[in-house]
């Protein structure tokens, strides 16, 4: 489990102010919903940025969680965590999710996709670099036996996603659905949602560094004992 | 532009060459340089080169030649003038070869030419030399659109094009053994420097453009008089004046905004530059450390890619692999009315409804939209507030459309045009200008006037 152990206010004197007052609840309701707040959720990032301490002891207190915050490159981002050893208050089942299998594949590619671009401030991606991505990169054989399932014929524009009703299965649906998830959670955000373009933003470290640790971080270790294990 | 779409389309294909053409009259053209082939050419040198290509560029075999002579007769070979058996480049190769030479070398023509004498020839002239309107339209046409704004776009270009080839040069730094990557940061680091250096010097040169905006006022304010001075009495000249003085605007208009798309270019670049600079600095003392991470993402992905398997509803992830969990919590604010009788007080019998789990989760559904909707409201409206506190003035329409685009409900931006227009009007330092006239956008056949919001302050302080 991830913990953060900052310097905490022990009060709840910050509610009587009244910028908290205004973008509390949003912010709150964000933050429950899983969201990692960035410097483009201006009114929320603020809130937290002035008022970090007090609002680590409120969560720690009224839902027994953690409030988190890292910076990677320049950029800096807020999320609610679980306690080590324990779901918090939200530990009814209707008060956490899990990650989608889609979620955590895709999850994998644009990690390694913002390294790619790791000197670019805009870390833009649309649909057409995912196509270029799965056609022609040095993984095209493993992502093409992975969305379509075969290596041996051309693909329809139906398999893709480009006709007018794209089906649940294309892959572009497959896309969309998972980066809609990504944006609500704040590791991407759209810039044209219809036509899929959008920035993969700094938070997503979180995926590797906290949710995945041991398998991406201490890979080595991890297959050693995957392969022995399966 | 004086050419129709239409004439574009047909001339395309002899315009734009196909990349095998193009390669040979970029190859024609070295042999040119280095002296291999006389500038006026035959025939059958042509057709050596053409085959040449062919071959080492693994074209099909059996591509024919005579096509390709064919394409190429429309706008890049002529005969030449002085000896019909031989043939030459057209000054539109000459120029298509420039273009792709300079492009790709990142040497843009004007970027040679020294930004600050240009300037300080075109844009530092004095209003009272300007004795009459085309004075300053020749002025227009030749000190600044011919001559400053292709400097000033050739400069910036040439940057632009330099930081990207460096930007992705040097993400293929963390795939590189350590002494080399540090050797490469070094080097990186410097060149940076330099364009970073030069990002500055552009803007403080172009710190000339205030003396300019001051002279066309200038201008723009004695045409102006000219009006004034012919009313009443000379219809046709006071016509002549006043036709002078819109274009003159429309001049100043173009001039404004070329410039403040210029400050916008400039500050990317220099936050580009900013950002790979601390990218490069943070490498440097962590460069083990992220080339792990790298190296092990990869590591990752290649697992991922070759263990997950298609599945028609969702991908599967390899057997055993963990799932992550995240807090989430979907808050939903519901409000009940409170309307309660309490004259009547009746004995009620307590009848179990069956509750209509349909009805409620519309009604849920219902209250969240509308929660949503005064969020987006809220948002749009602080967004624009800001934007009207920091320029002159703001076309209000302009913004609607750009609500009904994103949001795709004309609700919203209806409640955040009366919202505005209410903002407005309650601020003396803001004014609401509404032109009659529908303004020029038709967005899911909605209308709506042209509407501005003046920032009075913003025009006084500036």
């Amino acid at each position: 489990m991830e913990y953060e152990n900052h310097q905490q206010k022990e009060n709840f004197d910050f509610l009587e102010d009244g910028f908290v007052q205004k973008h509390f609840a949003n912010t709150n309701s964000l933050l429950l919903s899983g969201k990692h707040i960035q410097n483009d959720d201006i009114y929320e990032f603020d809130l937290l940025q002035n008022n970090k301490q007090e609002l680590q002891y409120y969560y720690q207190k009224i839902y027994d969680l953690v409030l988190c915050w890292d910076k990677r490159d320049d950029d800096t981002y807020y999320y609610l965590s679980f306690p080590e050893q324990s779901r918090g208050k939200l530990s009814n089942q209707k008060r956490y999710r899990d990650l989608t299998e889609e979620e955590v594949i895709v999850g994998i590619i644009l990690m390694n996709w913002y390294y790619e671009l790791y000197f670019e401030k805009n870390k833009t991606i649309n649909w057409r670099d995912i196509k270029n991505k799965i056609m022609q990169s040095d993984m095209s054989d493993q992502f093409r036996l992975l969305f379509f399932d075969t290596l041996d014929r051309e693909y329809t524009d139906k398999e893709w996603g480009e006709d007018e009703k794209p089906g649940s299965q294309s892959v572009k649906a497959r896309f969309k659905r998972t980066l809609n998830s990504f944006s609500r959670l704040g590791w991407i955000s759209w810039k044209d949602k219809e036509n899929i373009e959008f920035e993969i933003k700094s938070s997503i470290h979180r995926f590797a560094e906290k949710l995945y640790p041991n398998e991406i971080i201490d890979f080595e270790n991890f297959i050693k004992q995957y392969n022995k294990d399966n | 532009m004086k050419v129709s779409l239409q004439h574009l389309n047909i001339e395309y294909n002899n315009l734009i060459p196909k990349r095998l053409d193009t390669l040979v009259i970029f190859h024609l053209k070295q042999q040119i340089k280095s002296n291999k082939i006389d500038d006026e050419f035959t025939e059958q040198q042509l057709k050596n080169i053409i085959e040449k290509v062919i071959v080492e560029f693994n074209f099909p075999e059996g591509t024919q030649i005579e096509p390709i002579l064919q394409r190429l007769s429309y706008f890049f070979i002529e005969y030449s003038p002085d000896d019909y058996s031989k043939r030459t480049l057209t000054d539109y190769a000459e120029r298509y070869i420039e273009l792709l030479d300079h492009k790709l070398s990142f040497k843009n023509p004007y970027s040679d030419f020294s930004l600050e004498n240009d300037l300080q020839r075109f844009l530092l002239f004095d209003a009272k030399e300007m004795d009459s309107f085309l004075d300053f339209e020749n002025w227009y046409n030749h000190g600044f659109n011919n001559t400053s704004k292709k400097t000033i776009v050739g400069h910036l270009e040439n940057l632009q094009d330099r930081i990207n080839k460096s930007i992705k040069d040097m993400n293929e730094i963390l795939n590189s053994d350590e002494f080399q990557a540090m050797e490469k940061i070094d080097r990186f680091v410097k060149q940076f420097n330099n364009v970073g250096n030069e990002a500055k010097q552009i803007r403080s040169v172009l710190e000339y453009k205030t003396s300019a905006f001051i002279e066309i006022e200038a201008v723009v304010k004695n045409l102006y008089e000219n009006i004034i001075n012919y009313q009443n009495n000379e219809a046709t000249r006071m016509a002549q004046a006043r036709k002078e003085y819109h274009y003159a605007l429309k001049y100043q208009r173009n001039i404004n905004k070329f410039f403040e798309k210029i400050d916008k270019k400039i500050d990317n670049i220099l936050n580009q530059i900013r950002f790979a600079s601390s990218q490069l600095d943070h490498l440097k003392d962590n460069f083990k450390e992220k080339a792990k991470f790298k190296l092990n993402l990869k590591n990752a992905l290649i697992f991922i890619l070759s263990k997950s398997r298609y599945d028609k509803e969702s991908l599967k992830l390899p057997f055993n692999f963990p799932i992550a969990i995240i807090p989430y919590e979907k808050v939903n604010f519901l409000s009940a009315s409170p309307t309660v009788n309490f004259n009547h007080r009746r004995k009620n019998k307590v009848v179990n409804h069956k509750s209509n789990i349909e009805h409620h989760k519309s009604e849920v559904k219902k209250i969240e939209n509308e929660l949503i909707r005064q969020e987006k409201v809220y948002k749009w409206v602080e967004n624009i507030k800001s934007i009207i506190s920091n320029r002159n003035e703001i076309n209000l329409s302009d913004h609607l459309y750009e609500i009904i685009n994103e949001d795709k409900e004309t609700e919203i931006a209806v409640k955040v045009g009366f919202d505005l227009l209410e903002y407005a009007e309650k601020n003396p330092e803001l004014e609401i200008e509404i032109d009659k006239e529908f303004y020029p956008k038709n967005l899911n056949d909605i209308q709506i006037w042209n509407m501005k919001i003046i920032n009075k302050r913003k025009i006084s302080t500036f």
